[in-house]
């Protein structure tokens, strides 16, 4: 009995956390162009109510998720249009992102709540009854995959490219990166877009496989938790990844301990994330000297003439 | 020339109330505030199948309002615009709007307020009204404890509030009456809407060894949940989880809130308005068990209909020798439950 509660907590533990990491690393790139995203709640609910509509219509799960991440990834362009062509404030922006994903999700997904999802997204090789370690992670299914290889990749391309240091240079310095000849608006726009993406297929993910149906506000704060996850990581792909199993843990972990009788107090536990985050925030500020890691043009328009 | 008029609508006005006033369901319109979509499946639609009930009823002319948070300015918004196109009778449907209807009484001393699972009245025009969903509660239980082969039936429940409390143990005193050897695990969301967090207690209870499960939330995480374990499930509020998870349903308590509405309606049409708080049930038939599936055997099924026309013949109590305000007051677990309860 003990094993396969253990199992189980580990297996709800890749859960959570995959659902929040797919959208901190969708996040974690739009930041790196140097774009303050705070639409990911709202994107993720569009890419969950657009995933799970295609899939009740047309039962083919591989349309589902391309449909989910277009979407969210056209969503995210609203952002793209009114910060990185139009240079308005991006946290106005990114508030209204929410808010409307939220609305329109609602409003797109009225005659689907309660709907049975006839062709769920299964895992690759599914095995009834895993029995240890091993098998519960060959029991995910592919989007746990793709998060493996997005992080390796991510990581190697921000790291030891070319292409990886001049994208983050928009970021950093965007009026020196159009100096070299990079063109700012167009990587920021895309980045914002690859940011939607994630975000769509973090909420596809959600309603194709982890809770399999649609309701209203689905998605209940897992953007928000997603954006501290970001920071928490210091805008770096494996420490986002360890920052979501650690959250996914206390997510899982709460009401397990429960059938043992322990009670952690919920409350807490809600806002672990957030305390968690501002304490490496604070741990940051003092040993390294306020280095955290945020690109250092984040929220800041870019203005050519301005140069 | 305006003077005139003003007389004219006066001696109207009299020769009207003179008449006798004649009780006329035309000069009310009744506004309902939902906390949620009027389709979610769950607890605002029950209110929302009741309104439809009202209007078919009485032909009184009705309108509504979607997801309005327990936000006294969100609310204020929402009932005034109502006031102002002549609407009188405002329905708020969620705990949250328990304060500012109770202002806004004061306020609108000609609007009647009534509020849904509230504890405050006034003495004109304020009262609160509540169904004893915990009557459906047990009966479900006798179906829950006659399905459950691991002896184990796991409850994934809201908050430690005495309405959340009084379901668990009148479900717990039904599955006690059919299975004395099976036990009831709860396990808190301390949500009363959260998909991801239903999931995972529902997961959590099912990995402890539970073979049927209930809950208390608006979503129908813990059925889907259960279907995918090859579990069987208790639904709540509607008996939409016949959809969602067709194969774990097996019933559900369910609200019927439109006999209710209609009396409380007519109550302000003739009236006969008191702010007397309405807390009824079966007997009533605002709440009922929802058709039991075929998973239950038919002496269980008949032991259901008996015990639920004792309780409506007021001879079976569920709570032995408990009064009404031991009821709304519970902070106990019985003793078949297992949880935590601080």
């Amino acid at each position: 009995m003990v094993d396969i509660q253990f199992l189980g907590l580990l297996n709800a533990t890749l859960q959570a956390a995959t659902l929040l990491f797919i959208a901190s690393l969708g996040e974690l790139i739009t930041e790196k162009s140097g774009i303050l995203n705070l639409g990911v709640e709202g994107m993720i609910s569009i890419g969950a109510v657009a995933g799970f509509m295609t899939a009740v219509n047309t039962n083919n799960i591989f349309l589902a998720i391309v449909i989910g991440i277009l979407s969210s990834s056209i969503f995210a362009s609203i952002h793209a249009i009114v910060t990185v062509i139009l240079k308005q404030d991006q946290t106005v922006s990114g508030l209204i992102l929410t808010i409307l994903g939220l609305a329109l999700s609602s409003l797109l997904g009225k005659n689907y709540v309660g709907r049975k999802l006839e062709t769920k997204l299964e895992s690759i090789f599914s095995i009834e009854n895993p029995s240890n370690v091993l098998e519960v992670i060959l029991n995910q299914n592919i989007i746990f995959y793709l998060a493996i290889i997005f992080t390796i990749t991510i990581s190697y391309i921000l790291k030891n490219t070319m292409f990886g240091t001049r994208f983050q240079a928009v970021g950093e310095d965007s009026k020196a990166a159009d100096s070299m000849g990079l063109n700012v608006t167009k990587t920021q726009f895309i980045a914002t877009c690859i940011g939607g993406a994630f975000a769509g297929l973090s909420g596809v993910y959600l309603t194709l496989s982890y809770v399999p149906y649609w309701t209203d506000n689905m998605t209940a704060g897992r953007g928000w938790i997603a954006l501290a996850l970001v920071i928490f990581g210091g805008w770096k792909p494996y420490r986002t990844a360890l920052g979501a199993l650690l959250f996914g843990f206390l997510e899982a972990l709460v009401p397990r301990l429960q059938t043992y009788g322990f009670e952690l107090n919920p409350y807490i536990v809600k806002i672990a994330p957030y305390i968690i985050t501002i304490l490496v925030l604070v741990m940051l500020t003092i040993y390294k000297g306020g280095k955290t890691g945020a690109p250092k043009n984040i929220g800041i328009p870019f203005f050519r003439e301005n140069r | 020339m305006r003077r005139s008029w003003a007389v004219g609508l006066i001696i109207i006005s009299i020769l009207t109330m003179a008449c006798g006033g004649a009780a006329d369901v035309d000069d009310y319109k009744a506004a309902f505030v939902y906390l949620g979509s009027a389709n979610d499946g769950g607890w605002t639609q029950a209110h929302d199948e009741g309104r439809q009930y009202l209007v078919e009823e009485t032909g009184i002319e009705t309108a509504f309002t979607e997801d309005v948070p327990p936000d006294a300015t969100e609310f204020r918004t929402v009932a005034e615009a109502y006031i102002e196109q002549g609407y009188n009778i405002i329905f708020g449907t969620t705990f949250g709007y328990l304060d500012i209807m109770e202002e806004m009484a004061l306020e609108y001393p000609d609007v009647t307020f009534l509020h849904c699972s509230g504890y405050k009245s006034n003495d004109s025009n304020y009262t609160n009204y509540f169904g004893k969903i915990y009557e459906a509660r047990y009966l479900s239980g006798l179906a829950a404890g006659s399905l459950t082969e691991s002896n184990k039936i796991g409850y994934v429940a809201a908050f430690p509030i005495p309405e959340v409390i009084r379901g668990i143990n009148a479900f717990a005193n039904g599955v006690k009456e059919v299975n004395p050897n099976a036990t009831v695990e709860v396990v808190w969301t301390n949500t009363w809407f959260g998909p991801e967090e239903e999931t995972q207690a529902a997961n959590a209870l099912l990995e402890a060894g539970a073979d049927v499960l209930t809950q208390h939330q608006d979503s129908a995480s813990t059925g889907i949940a259960a279907e995918a374990a090859g579990a069987k499930w208790i639904g709540y509020h509607t008996g939409y989880g016949q959809e969602a998870a067709p194969n774990a349903f097996v019933t559900a308590p369910v609200w019927n809130w439109g006999p209710l509405y209609t009396e409380m309606v007519n109550a302000v049409v003739n009236d006969e308005f008191t702010t007397t708080p309405y807390w009824t049930g079966m007997s009533d038939n605002v709440v009922d068990l929802f058709e039991v599936s075929d998973d239950v055997s038919s002496d269980i099924k008949t032991l259901i209909e008996d015990r639920k026309q004792e309780i409506i013949d007021g001879t079976f109590e569920i709570f032995e020798g408990s009064s009404d305000g031991d009821l709304l007051g519970m902070f106990y677990f019985v003793d078949n439950v297992v949880g935590t309860l601080d």
